[in-house]
């Protein structure tokens, strides 16, 4: 009796030798199963060999970023079913060094995000409760704040591409966060003395970084908000 | 490589008790499976208790300590439960001024909102996204103190002399090497261990084995039968549906439109605690009034658009992704699936463990705060607040201990840990280990779960003790060490099965009923002669070894408990 099953390909790189090779793997249909399912399938009943990032499985903790369908996505967010027919092409994070099959060198991408001094360090605090911000002045920063550093944002932006130094988007959207949020005391000070400005000039607006983006976080438009408020500034002065 | 403290962990737990070892002048470094911003902590959705009184200024901090105490069904420990409570108001304002993103009242101050078992309302939240928005503020402290790192690292054991913490053993799981790391102090911040049961709500790492590491090494477990059941996960998935969702105003519905909770809790309702309102699900579904024998609905259509929009938009986007539902339009079809790991390290209410510069904080720890029901909206509070605590016990603990750590010692053990690892991946027996996985899991979910029942328990048992059986005989696919899942899993699976084997033998011994702890046989509570916290420490030959301890309650005196 032949059994639906689907067929996926998932690009293999040996960790010893960095050679690339292609496995193939056949996935019974179950209702429901999502890409992240099916790579612990392989995993647990085909080919304990295959490596990729987990944790939460439900689209919040950015472990699962790759490329499915050449498309950067989060593996536990995809049915398997909602893809088109044929066979399902999992791949790497492109642009990151491969540590094994799937699993790929995520620190470049954290560095720069640390890099912007992504905290809070305020001198005056309130004597007594918090500090009082409104329901408006938050929406400053209710889309930066939903980042889940998946790092899908950093591997589609061209630039990051050109430079290596280039921060990139979620770095920046971070950035955007820590100037805009009403509350803290270096706010926008922190972001011309720290930050330095130059990449924000650098953005080409290309925007693949907020298309791919799983959380709504829209760095494109975020870096935009601190181009026009550097520009505001220059005119002012 | 030394430090004065190693953090085991960096969720919440983890990197609150690392700020605070820094903080108190120890060298201070985090290993963790996962990077910090990936661990479970992240998925909390629904909001952290504090008496701030925004909202309702008559609140207090023992109107907290008393709904948590009653919520647990009189098993938590009173004056931990004041502790906790009483620091609650100023560890919210410490993390506001760090940056948390807190929901604000239309006067700019920190929004709160009911919850399960709260007589007031003060559970202070983000939207639906709790968790990430509070493990951030944490992560990026952790980033402006400079905490040291080593991400993707699993302990895999402790070592200790004379009773006294020496360091421990990891493995990189990205090269697969083993390393030993001296340390005077150790805290454990290794989360739950809800991946033991099938249906979990928890993240796929949550399989307990920092707790695993902590019993092998002698240090005792306490009331581990307890395990929370929470009533709204999603259909299929078992992705939680938060609290927060009733909080909100949502409904449950049988499939005869009934709002069954009328029969289980007249008064609170749907905001009964949770194990009340898993346990009438359960019944509705067992009674045949479920849709396709298996849920019911979570209804949340009257709220509105606007309002589902603004408080819980994490929750319409696992809806649309994991289900296909619009909770707009659609109610969603929930079920009861384990939670939270209310058992754990036994320790003091300084999170100290019975060994000297060992602590435990967070949901891997049991001081115990939830004793056997916890409240939604503290176990966030429980990892901050507890977090603090062991790290600056550990610094103070650190300061007054002279001694150099045993270096030879350090060295044997991680010789003997060697040879473990490579005896494992040479074993050449006909198992999977994802195969055990799953029956393990299945078992636990099936016979150890809402209801209990001695003869399934029974059952359950004598599965764990042939699994354990089995497991001398799996094989591995490769013998590589580099991230290699099976192996990883495989280790994993060594303390899952002592996890699961210390829950089921607590859960047949305790012959009554108590919070999370349902014995079909035993359905009532039975002070006389279970109001006692459970110990369990490893056996000579690997079996649990029970005995007890005392409950705290000097402040207020057992009473039934009703909603
Ligand atoms: C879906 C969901 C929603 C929730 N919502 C709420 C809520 O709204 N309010 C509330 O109060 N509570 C909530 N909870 C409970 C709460 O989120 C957890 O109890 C809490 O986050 C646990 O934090 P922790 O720091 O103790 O552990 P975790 O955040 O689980 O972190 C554990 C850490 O330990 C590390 N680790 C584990 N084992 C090892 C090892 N062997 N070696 C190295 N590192 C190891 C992991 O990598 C991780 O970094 C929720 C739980 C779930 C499942
Ligand atoms: S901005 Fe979006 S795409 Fe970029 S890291 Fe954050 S969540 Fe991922
Ligand atoms: S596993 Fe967490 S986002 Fe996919």
């Amino acid at each position: 009796m032949a059994e639906k099953t689907y067929e996926i390909r998932i690009t293999r790189q040996d960790p010893d030798t960095g050679e690339k090779t292609k496995s193939f793997y056949q996935i019974p249909v179950i209702p429901g199963m999502t890409v992240l399912e099916a790579l612990w399938y392989i995993v647990d009943r085909i080919d304990g060999s295959l490596s990729f990032r987990y944790s939460c499985r439900g689209g919040v903790c950015g472990s699962c970023s790759m490329q499915i369908n050449r498309e950067v996505q989060l593996a536990c967010q995809v049915q398997l079913s909602m893809l088109p027919q044929g066979t399902i092409i999992i791949e790497p994070l492109p642009r990151l060094s491969v540590i094994k099959d799937l699993v790929v060198d995520m620190k470049p991408f954290m560095n720069k995000y640390n890099s912007v001094q992504p905290f809070f360090a305020n001198k005056k605090l309130p004597q007594q409760g918090e500090m009082v911000q409104s329901a408006e002045q938050r929406t400053d920063i209710e889309d930066s704040v939903k980042c889940i550093m998946c790092g899908a944002c950093y591997v589609v932006c061209p630039l990051v591409y050109k430079d290596a130094d280039f921060m990139g988007p979620a770095a920046m959207a971070a950035a955007q966060r820590f100037a805009f949020d009403s509350r803290n005391e270096q706010g926008k000070q922190r972001l011309v003395e720290v930050n330095g400005l130059g990449d924000f000039h650098g953005c080409l607006k290309v925007g693949k970084c907020s298309h791919v983006c799983p959380k709504g976080v829209d760095p494109a438009r975020r870096i935009e908000e601190i181009r026009e408020y550097v520009e505001a500034l220059s005119k002012n002065n | 490589m030394n430090y004065d403290v190693i953090v085991v962990g960096s969720g919440l737990a983890g990197l609150r008790a690392a700020i605070a070892a820094i903080h108190g002048g120890a060298s201070t470094a985090v290993l963790s499976m996962v990077y910090a911003v990936r661990s479970h902590s992240v998925a909390a959705q629904g909001g952290i208790n504090a008496a701030l009184g925004n909202v309702d200024p008559e609140d207090n901090w023992k109107n907290h300590a008393f709904d948590t105490v009653k919520g647990s069904d009189y098993l938590a420990d009173q004056k931990a439960v004041c502790r906790m409570t009483e620091a609650a108001i100023p560890t919210i304002y410490e993390m506001e001024h760090w940056g948390t993103a807190f929901s604000r009242l239309p006067d700019g101050r920190i929004a709160q909102r009911p919850f399960g078992g709260a007589g007031k309302q003060r559970t202070c939240y983000a939207e639906d996204r709790t968790g990430h928005i509070l493990l951030y503020t944490l992560f990026q402290q952790s980033v402006r103190n400079k905490a040291v790192f080593y991400d993707e690292w699993m302990v895999i054991d402790l070592v200790i002399e004379d009773n006294k913490c020496v360091g421990l053993i990891a493995m990189d799981m990205n090269s697969g090497e083993l390393k030993s790391f001296g340390a005077k102090a150790v805290i454990f911040a290794t989360g739950g261990a809800g991946r033991v049961y099938g249906a979990s709500t928890n993240a796929l790492i949550c399989t307990g084995s920092g707790i695993g590491v902590a019993y092998r090494a002698g240090i005792p477990l306490k009331d581990m039968e307890f395990v929370q059941f929470h009533p709204t996960t999603l259909f299929g998935t078992n992705i939680l549906i938060t609290e927060g969702a009733r909080g909100e105003g949502g409904y449950l519905y049988n499939r005869l439109g009934e709002r069954f909770m009328k029969r289980y809790a007249s008064e609170k309702m749907e905001l009964a605690p949770r194990d009340i309102v898993a346990r009438a699900i359960r019944t509705e579904v067992l009674e045949g009034r479920g849709f396709e024998n298996a849920y019911v609905h979570l209804d949340l259509r009257h709220i509105g658009e606007e309002k589902l929009n603004e408080r819980l938009p994490g929750i319409r986007e696992i809806g649309l992704k994991f289900a296909g539902k619009d909770i707009v339009s659609d109610p969603l079809p929930i079920q009861p699936g384990q939670h939270y790991t209310m058992g754990g390290i036994d320790c003091d209410i300084d999170g100290k463990t019975k060994v000297d510069g060992v602590y435990a904080a967070g949901e891997c720890a049991c001081v115990s705060v939830h004793g056997a029901n916890r409240l939604g909206g503290n176990s966030l509070l429980e990892t901050i607040v507890f977090g603090k605590i062991a790290g600056d016990h550990a610094a103070d603990y650190i300061a007054s201990r002279k001694d150099a750590v045993n270096q030879s010692l350090l060295k044997n053990k991680l010789d003997a840990k060697e040879k473990f690892v490579s005896d494992l991946q040479s074993s050449k027996g006909k198992e999977k280990v994802g195969v055990l996985r799953e029956k393990l899991r299945s078992t636990m979910i099936r016979n150890v779960g809402v209801f209990r029942k001695l003869d399934e328990m029974k059952e359950a048992d004598k599965t764990i003790t042939e699994l354990k059986e089995r497991y001398t005989k799996i094989s591995f696919t490769h013998p590589s060490r580099k991230f290699n899942l099976e192996l990883l899993t495989a280790m994993e699976m060594e303390t899952m099965l002592e996890i699961g084997h210390v829950i089921t033998e607590g859960a047949i011994r305790r012959t009554e009923s108590r919070g999370g702890h349902y014995r079909v046989d035993y359905p009532e509570r039975d002070d006389e002669n279970w109001l006692k916290h459970t110990i369990c420490t490893q056996g000579e030959n690997g079996e649990p070894v029970f005995s007890d301890s005392e409950v705290d309650i000097s402040i207020w005196e057992p009473k039934e408990r009703k909603y």
